[in-house]
């Protein structure tokens, strides 16, 4: 079966570019980059699918680039899922030990990990990933591995990511209607987080923040485990309208002048200066203030930081992170967006490069392909981790009773 | 440059001295009438002066401590120009020099006017100009005009308010038609005016109290000012009292649902807002915690200002004053863009007075200059547009229309993103008020 090679593919359905992955899985825990596909994404707006066929279309095209640069045949995808609905909280499971004498067995993890899952979802939404934090026997400390333990009492508490159903369907079915399988759904901010965090980053604790098209999604790591997840339906799409509502220009004029002029500061020597917008037989048309472009540009983006920053702190992460801010995603581009994130977290800020990868191309390593490279890490974890086989089957199953209501 | 105040229209001698700093004035019938009012409520321990047209009627009961003062001029044009700020403002100019005479001997002057008529609109430009003229500041208390009254006062309002953002040092400027949402539906026209004027005289009297009252937290004049001043800001107050047990939670209540204050989206997008807390000694430190957390909460970026007065009489009664101030331009510069925001975790220390000290040491001399240059550019502008009218081409001109924000168009179709009260898909420089050039 296919499931069984060592080749995986990661499909992102981005708000600018569908991204296709093809990777092959080698021993040693080496991922190899076979190919990759990419297609304009027409069809979504803030994450989420808002024109099916187009969306088809393009995912169509990305997938095929992909297999021919890989040379193989496409048939199931791990999928990034993204888009405002999608958030992450706390929760806890408690389960009385069976046996006291005999200490806390297998069952036990089980049963309780199985009482951390269930929750009071609102209607419609659905749990994306489960981790678990730490466990807690009788109450006390915070232990990693508690099979053998003795004691009463197990608790667990648990990091859950959800989102609503109707729209994670949305994007299963455009993969679906392709003749794809979907392997898993992965939440794309920890999928980021996989491909650009080393292991010691993740144990010291950082933030990766994927600034792409339409979202934000951020992913807290810390003592080597997911902390918190979340997403903000605001991205580079985002600064484009900004700027066609501050300058009064059309939507593509924008964008060009993002790309072009756009930073995230406003320095003192350009204060005053203008751009000469021209037509399309070059004559000048009117002039818009270079100024104005960047401190809208400059609002909005440190307005994202801060919406990230307060999200952190409140949910009292911000003193764990001590690797410092990573950034990914399209918006990772525009110059002084780390100066400008470092004055905000008032943390160290890099931007993403992909971890442990043997790259096809090096031209492949570019901060926009991290979330398709950080499905394969994730499919790579998936398959190779027969010691917690319970608690990831389960979770799979649950995401195969999902994707096949979907 | 001092003219002598020979001419005589004054039916009172302007002798009652308000305080030494501070001094209020009224400017038109609008003004006198919340000046009268204020009077009737607070007894004869405050006055002010009251300044006229020359065609208004004198009143004939003059209330305590309230003097009249009507300028006069060489006005011979007849009772036909009343409503005409050109006229009035070419009279107030004339007596130029009485009204540096009115203003002298206080640091203060708090001129109180209803803009969109005559004698407001036009006099109380240039009575800012006369308290510059006399070593004072100007700080002016105005209203505009309801909606019904009409397209040429809306827009006179407008031009007046214009003038005065200039020409003051601090402006608050209260919408009327804001108010009508307070009121019952069915409001008799003549009790809407009356309904108004209690809720201004009810703002008047704490701001008073904060100008004053060197209580409990005594707030800074000069802070004041810095906070207030600016081409672009825009200051609204609004009042509360409650008494009894959960007098906090009601006032805080009459807040959240306060038309001035648009739902919370002018605290959102404030700068800096200003508590002054009038109390009864029974004030608990936990209500006042309480209150400025509830504040600072509701407004994120806004620096927050508080002060304190205690009254004896005043056991189990509480009254709020948030001063909401937002300001387009000013300390949003380039690189320090980021210093703007908002210390995290400032407690609710009755030390907040220093707070301001840095910035505010910065801001009178730039802004000073600046603010006198723009007047008289601003000046130009009007005079330009006010021989446009007399010509009679800007008739049919259309008034202001309330500033609706363009929903957001390339997400004009896609679900709503809202976080935490606020539409990310509005531009964030809407959303904040800041004035791009």
């Amino acid at each position: 079966m296919f499931d069984q090679s060592s080749i995986v593919v990661g499909l992102e359905i981005g708000t600018s570019k569908i991204c296709a992955v093809v990777g092959e899985l080698q021993p040693q825990g080496v991922l190899r980059i076979l190919g990759l596909g990419q297609s304009k994404s027409n069809g979504v707006r803030k994450g989420e699918i808002v024109d099916m066929e187009q969306a088809e279309l393009d995912i169509r095209r990305a997938v095929q680039e992909a297999e021919q640069m890989a040379n193989v045949e496409v048939r199931s995808v791990y999928l990034a899922v993204t888009g405002g609905h999608i958030r992450g909280f706390n929760n806890c499971g408690l389960h009385i030990i069976q046996d006291p004498e005999v200490g806390v067995t297998e069952e036990d993890v089980k049963e309780v990990m199985r009482n951390a899952r269930c929750m009071n979802l609102p209607a419609q939404e659905e749990v994306i990933h489960t981790v678990r934090q730490h466990f807690q026997v009788d109450g006390r400390g915070e232990v990693r591995e508690p099979l053998g333990m003795s004691g009463q009492r197990l608790e667990v508490a648990v990091h859950v990511i959800t989102g609503q159903l109707l729209r994670l369907q949305n994007s299963i079915r455009a993969v679906r209607s392709v003749h794809l399988n979907v392997e898993e759904i992965v939440f794309s901010g920890l999928a980021s987080a996989l491909a650009v965090l080393s292991a010691e980053e993740k144990q010291e604790g950082a933030l990766v923040m994927d600034i792409g098209g339409g979202t934000t999604d951020y992913a807290v790591f810390a003592g080597g485990i997911l902390r918190l997840g979340g997403v903000l339906a605001v991205g580079g799409d985002h600064l484009t309208n900004d700027l066609v509502c501050a300058l009064k220009v059309s939507q593509s004029r924008a964008e060009q002048l993002k790309v072009d002029y756009g930073a995230a500061f406003v320095e003192d020597r350009i204060r005053g200066q203008t751009l000469d917008l021209t037509n399309d037989l070059g004559m000048p048309i009117r002039t818009v203030s270079l100024e104005t472009l960047r401190r809208v540009m400059h609002l909005r983006l440190e307005e994202t930081f801060e919406l990230v920053r307060t999200h952190v702190e409140e949910a009292g992460l911000y003193d764990l992170i001590r690797a410092g801010v990573v950034l990914c995603g399209g918006c990772a581009r525009i110059p002084q967006v780390t100066a400008l994130a470092e004055e905000v977290f008032d943390l160290p800020v890099k931007v993403g490069r992909a971890q442990g990868i043997n790259m096809l191309n090096p031209a492949l390593d570019q901060p926009e392909f991290l979330t398709g490279i950080g499905l394969l890490r994730f499919a790579q974890q998936h398959r190779m981790r027969p010691v917690r086989r319970g608690f990831m089957h389960g979770l799979a199953e649950r995401l195969r009773f999902l994707i096949q209501r979907g | 440059m001092e003219r002598n105040s020979g001419r005589d229209g004054t039916k009172t001698a302007p002798e009652p001295v308000v305080s030494a700093v501070a001094r209020l004035i009224a400017v038109g019938t609008a003004g006198g009438r919340l000046l009268e009012d204020w009077a009737g409520r607070t007894g004869s321990d405050v006055s002010g002066l009251w300044l006229l047209p020359p065609w208004d009627t004198l009143p004939v009961t003059g209330s305590p401590g309230l003097a009249c003062v009507q300028v006069r001029g060489s006005w011979k044009a007849g009772w036909s120009v009343a409503g005409d700020p050109d006229r009035a403002r070419a009279v107030a100019e004339e007596e130029f020099g009485r009204l540096v005479d009115l203003c002298r001997g206080t640091e203060w002057v708090v001129m109180v006017a209803g803009l969109g008529g005559g004698a407001g609109s036009g006099m109380t430009p240039v009575l800012a100009r006369a308290a510059h003229e006399a070593g004072a500041r100007a700080l002016g208390v105005v209203v505009t005009p309801f909606h019904w009254e009409g397209a040429v006062r809306q827009r006179q309002a407008q031009m007046a308010l214009e003038e005065l953002r200039g020409a003051c040092d601090g402006l608050v400027c209260l919408p009327n038609q804001k108010f009508l949402p307070l009121l019952p539906p069915r409001t008799p026209l003549v009790e809407v005016y009356q309904q108004v004027n209690r809720a201004l005289v009810l703002g008047l009297e704490s701001f008073w109290d904060a100008l004053t009252q060197r209580g409990l937290i005594p707030l800074p004049w000069e802070h004041l000012c810095a906070l207030l001043r600016g081409r672009h800001a825009e200051s609204v107050w609004v009042t509360a009292e409650a008494e009894g047990e959960d007098r906090l939670a009601r006032v805080t209540a009459r807040f959240q649902e306060h038309p001035l204050l648009e739902n919370g989206q002018a605290m959102l997008a404030a700068t800096s807002v200003l508590v002054h807390i009038t109390a009864g000694p029974d004030l608990a430190a936990a209500e006042a915690d309480e209150l400025v957390r509830v504040v600072q909460e509701s407004a994120p970026r806004a620096e927050v200002v508080v002060g304190a007065t205690l009254r004896a009489g005043w056991s189990g009664r509480i009254r709020v004053m948030l001063l909401v101030t937002r300001r387009g331009q000013g300390r949003l510069t380039g690189w320090t863009g980021t210093s703007e925001t908002v210390p995290r975790g400032r407690g609710s220390e009755p030390g907040v007075p220093e707070t301001g000290g840095a910035e505010m040491a910065c801001q009178p001399e730039c802004g000073e200059g600046d603010e006198r240059g723009l007047a008289a550019t601003c000046g130009d502008a009007l005079k330009e547009s006010r021989h446009m009218r007399r010509v009679g081409r800007v008739r049919y001109q259309q008034g202001m229309l309330p500033l609706e924000v363009a929903r957001s168009g390339r997400f004009e179709k896609t679900p709503p993103n809202i976080h935490r009260g606020e539409d990310l898909d509005v531009p964030t420089y809407l959303r904040r008020g800041i004035v791009l050039e």
